[in-house]
């Protein structure tokens, strides 16, 4: 304990906005001390790249993700809203941790699968509607370039539709999804990303900053 | 209901006679002195097609024959192929690893895509195995870490799309992206 008040102390430590000490984050993440503080080189990284202010806007998201900090996309879009839960415009660094949580293996799949719902609720009205889906339909093929035909577009939506709205309603809830996923597990398997078992070693801290020995 | 009027409504649910004929017909009932008789003699054989959907044989992890359309995916796993949904890419690019899984759509029919994978792969120096639509691709033992195992599997969207995922098991990730590159520069008019 005196270890780290005395850290403190000695180390000018003015962190931006959003910043959640370690210790804090490790109790409440499956994330370890040591792990946090890979994250946070990650994190430095990407939140000085285009604006040098320890927070990462979207641009400099979208540049980590796709080389281009302009690009459009519906997912990438709908990712940074979710990870910034303050709704502020930008992730902090506890955000940044907290939503990466989600995505670690350990974390359970009930999780993952109420996150991965409420980003494809596009308008948060509590339903994946079969608008929405239109849409995400139509936005991943245009990823491709293939230039599908509306009736395609439409012929894809419907034969989900029939698959997964079992109440007829012309919008799926969560217990339907739910359903869908306990019988597609796959639909999750971007949820899980296990390169948050190995930061450590992509992102080390240097001794000297850590206290903690895992 | 009789056993032939029972056989004819069976024949009459594969389409093959009309299901108002069905009982007055015995379409079972070949031999002349079994139609005039209105009796059965002689036990006959039919054969009766019958198609079953993706949906009912989603569970069979039995071998099935080599003539089925490939397994269909629904909307949801076609968006979470997307980009923007793979924060993976966060991680590889700042620790310079190369992807492990990667896919691409084609308009090309399911068994050409096969076939052209199959032809670009071998003269690649890659044993190649089929079953289905899924291909298990033996790199030679040559590579930095030994053999580079890739499977692929072809998945239908709609009758006019597919998706080939490739992704290798073990292996050196980085041979493995040379490999996907040389594929693809191979398979240039189907992708």
């Amino acid at each position: 304990m005196l270890a780290f008040v005395k850290r403190f102390s000695l180390k000018r430590t003015k962190h931006p906005r959003g910043y959640e000490d370690p210790q804090v984050l490790a109790s409440e993440t499956p994330f370890t001390v040591n792990e946090i503080e890979a994250l946070h080189n990650l994190f430095k990284k990407l939140s000085t790249s285009i604006i040098n202010d320890g927070l990462i806007h979207k641009e400099e998201f979208l540049l980590a993700l796709f080389r281009n900090s302009s690009m459009q996309n519906l997912f990438a879009d709908r990712v940074f809203y979710m990870f910034d839960r303050k709704r502020n415009g930008v992730i902090e660094f506890g955000e940044f941790v907290r939503s990466l949580s989600i995505f670690h293996p350990h974390t359970p799949e009930h999780e993952k699968s109420s996150f991965m719902f409420k980003l494809y609720d596009l308008d948060g009205t509590g339903f994946i509607q079969r608008h929405e889906l239109k849409k995400m339909v139509g936005a991943l093929l245009s990823e491709t370039d293939l230039g599908l035909s509306e009736e395609s577009i439409e012929a894809i939506v419907e034969q989900t539709m029939i698959e997964v709205d079992t109440n007829k309603d012309g919008k799926i809830d969560e217990e339907e999804w739910k359903e869908l996923v306990a019988k597609n597990p796959s639909i999750l398997k971007n949820m899980t990303l296990p390169y948050l078992k190995e930061v450590t070693l992509a992102f080390p801290s240097f001794v000297l900053d850590s206290e903690v020995d895992d | 209901m009789s056993k032939s009027t029972l056989t004819d409504s069976l024949v009459a649910a594969a389409g093959i006679i009309a299901q108002e004929v069905a009982g007055d017909v015995r379409m079972t009932d070949t031999r002349a002195d079994e139609a005039e008789r209105g009796i059965t003699i002689k036990s006959t054989g039919i054969s009766l097609y019958y198609e079953m959907t993706n949906a009912s044989l989603k569970s069979f992890t039995g071998a099935r024959d080599g003539n089925e359309t490939p397994v269909t995916m629904n909307a949801f796993e076609l968006i979470s192929t997307s980009k923007g949904l793979n924060l993976g890419s966060l991680f590889e690019k700042q620790m310079g690893l190369v992807k492990r899984k990667t896919q691409f759509t084609s308009k090309c029919p399911a068994n050409e895509i096969v076939t052209k994978i199959e032809a670009a792969a071998g003269p690649m120096g890659f044993d190649v195995k089929k079953n289905n639509y899924k291909m298990k691709l033996l790199g030679e033992k040559s590579g930095r870490k030994g053999q580079l195992p890739v499977t692929t599997e072809v998945f239908q969207v709609t009758p006019s799309l597919y998706m080939v995922e490739m992704k290798k098991s073990r292996g050196d990730a980085l041979e493995f992206d040379k490999f996907y590159k040389n594929l693809t520069t191979g398979l240039k008019d189907i992708v």
